[in-house]
């Protein structure tokens, strides 16, 4: 591919023509521009290139074929016909053609006939006013790029929430707000019968009880990725002033939906479920207190220093600096992981060793262990004939081979994508088993003892 | 504080209870049987079974889940009796 990117803008005058090779054939553009929000435009080669003005794919003269959204690359398609650059640079030349209708007009911003867009059109006399084009640059090439991949850096070697908006604790001008999601892909989590079910959920939290029950909750996005790589989704919603969570997840999901495994971990080393809290215009009173319970909450849960002199003064009246009710309450009520372990350890000791729970105990042990023990060799002589030495059959079988063999079949068959039978089946056997135990313990606690009749009464009577 | 000042006068109390109890740490040998032995052995097989059969170490891991659920619904009827939920 020949792609020369003419390196600095082109208000600065500066381009690489020199890069460019005679015969490279056109395919496509990108167009770097930096106009305000809105402005149309079109991009077309010059006539100097073949005797006749080619425009980019969908473009026109009067026709804009792509609308700014801000600072960025622009993609342009010239795949009807290849162009085959000439070779005199004095020849080649693109022009830009803004269509906004404050500011219409040409500017060439390539080759002899304009180097330069300094707020005006050049080049051409009696040319129009190009408008707010404060930069612009272009990338040639010779073959098809494929679709243009916005700049990011969300690209991993794992299932990952890279970013989403709004970010967390920032205020934002209403009534319409942008949303955004950001996500990879690993084409590991979705093949086969495996995918990733993708949330994005706006919680109000304008209520009580932490917006659990709020009716304007809005699910922006709930879908299956259907592609691997980067995910991008984005719009833009009108909602009313308040405090609001913005909630985005990733669940493992299978046969394209139809069933979620919440237990399953999907992003390696983080949340499956992230959450940013914003700011729509001014916050309320009740929205204020949900948001700095829900982040205190979340604090306290993830790490408990419930011994530590910092959370002893969040309860003491005598310093207001550090009192704190809502820590406070925790500090009294949630128990230190540590000091737990310790005390669990002493129940297990003085308690489950001793009769009848020690032998409870030691079968559970038993049964958590992970020794293995040979399968025992089936070795029998068979007599055959009259001679108890000679007329005889050895029959041997070894179960110990016969595992070891079948071991490397199953875990060597592998799909196209790599995976052998345990990676594909196994959370989901996990999750079966998980539901069936979770139903038996239902069964039991429902209808685990029989009904005794109405007006049954046991009692001695003489 | 609260939670673990309640949770240690449960566990110094049930301790006080049990600790007239002897202690047993292997399972009993029954008519010269050794069920200790046979249990370990039994389990070693199965671990190598399951090291190729994976899914019978989840099968497993839930019916070990199960025996915990009723090895405490059992404990909790023992301790409480009639006034036990459901009774």
């Amino acid at each position: 591919m020949s792609n020369f990117n003419p390196g600095n803008p082109l208000l600065q005058q500066t381009f690489a023509i020199e890069d460019t090779e005679a015969g490279t054939t056109l395919r496509a553009i990108d167009l770097y521009i930096d106009t305000p929000v809105g402005t149309e435009f079109s991009l077309y080669m010059n006539s100097s290139f073949g005797g006749s003005e080619q425009y980019a794919d969908g473009c026109g003269f009067t026709t804009a074929c792509a609308i700014s959204t801000g600072p960025g690359f622009y993609r342009f398609f010239f795949n009807e016909s290849t162009y085959t650059l000439p070779p005199s640079p004095s020849t080649r030349g693109f022009t830009l053609r803004i269509l906004s209708s404050s500011s219409e007009g040409n500017a060439s911003i390539w080759g002899s006939l304009g180097d330069t867009i300094t707020g005006s059109c050049i080049s051409n006399p009696g040319i129009f006013d190009c408008g707010d084009v404060s930069d612009a640059y272009l990338i040639v090439y010779d073959e098809d790029p494929g679709p243009l991949v916005p700049e990011t850096d969300c690209i991993g070697s794992y299932t990952q929430i890279c970013s989403f908006d709004p970010q967390d604790n920032s205020t934002t001008t209403g009534p319409t707000v942008d949303f955004r999601l950001e996500a990879y892909i690993n084409p590991a989590d979705i093949s086969g019968i495996s995918g990733i079910k993708i949330t994005l959920h706006n919680i109000d939290q304008n209520v009580l009880l932490l917006g659990a029950l709020s009716p304007s909750d809005i699910y922006l996005f709930e879908g299956e990725a259907t592609s691997s790589g980067q995910f991008l989704f984005s719009t833009s919603t009108v909602i009313a002033d308040g405090n609001y969570r913005l909630e985005a997840c990733l669940d493992r999901s299978y046969f394209g939906g139809f069933l979620i495994n919440p237990f399953a971990n999907v992003i390696e080393g983080d949340e499956d479920c992230q959450s940013h809290q914003f700011v729509v215009g001014e916050g309320t009173f009740i929205g204020d207190v949900s948001q700095n319970g829900y982040d205190i909450f979340h604090e306290l849960i993830s790490t408990t220093t419930a011994t530590s002199t910092v959370s002893a003064n969040t309860c003491s009246f005598w310093y207001p600096s550090t009192f704190n009710i809502f820590k406070c309450g925790t500090f009294l009520l949630v128990p230190d992981a540590n000091y737990l372990n310790i005390t669990l350890n002493s129940f297990k000791n003085g308690v489950l060793t001793r009769m009848p729970w020690g032998y409870l105990t030691r079968t559970y042990n038993i049964l958590t262990s992970t020794t293995t023990s040979e399968l025992p060799v089936i070795s029998v002589d068979v007599p055959i004939g009259m001679s108890t030495t000679t007329d005889i059959i050895d029959i041997h079988f070894d179960p110990n081979e016969m595992l070891a063999e079948a071991g490397v079949l199953l875990n060597d068959t592998r799909s196209a994508g790599g995976k052998n039978i345990r990676d594909i089946l196994e959370s989901l056997v996990q999750f079966s088993v998980a539901m069936a135990v979770l139903m038996v313990i239902i069964w039991d606690l429902t209808h685990g003892k029989a009904q005794e009749g109405p007006g049954e009464v046991t009692k001695n009577t003489k | 504080m609260i939670t673990n000042l309640v949770i240690n006068i449960f566990v110094l109390v049930v301790g006080a209870l049990f600790s007239f109890f002897p202690q047993v740490t292997v399972l009993p040998t029954i008519g010269g049987f050794d069920i200790d032995a046979a249990l370990v052995t039994a389990m070693g097989q199965l671990n190598t079974l399951m090291a190729t059969f994976w899914p019978l170490y989840i099968l497993m891991q839930g019916a070990l889940f199960l025996l915990i659920y009723f090895a405490v619904k059992i404990g909790i009827k023992f301790l409480i009796g009639h006034r036990t939920p459901g009774n």
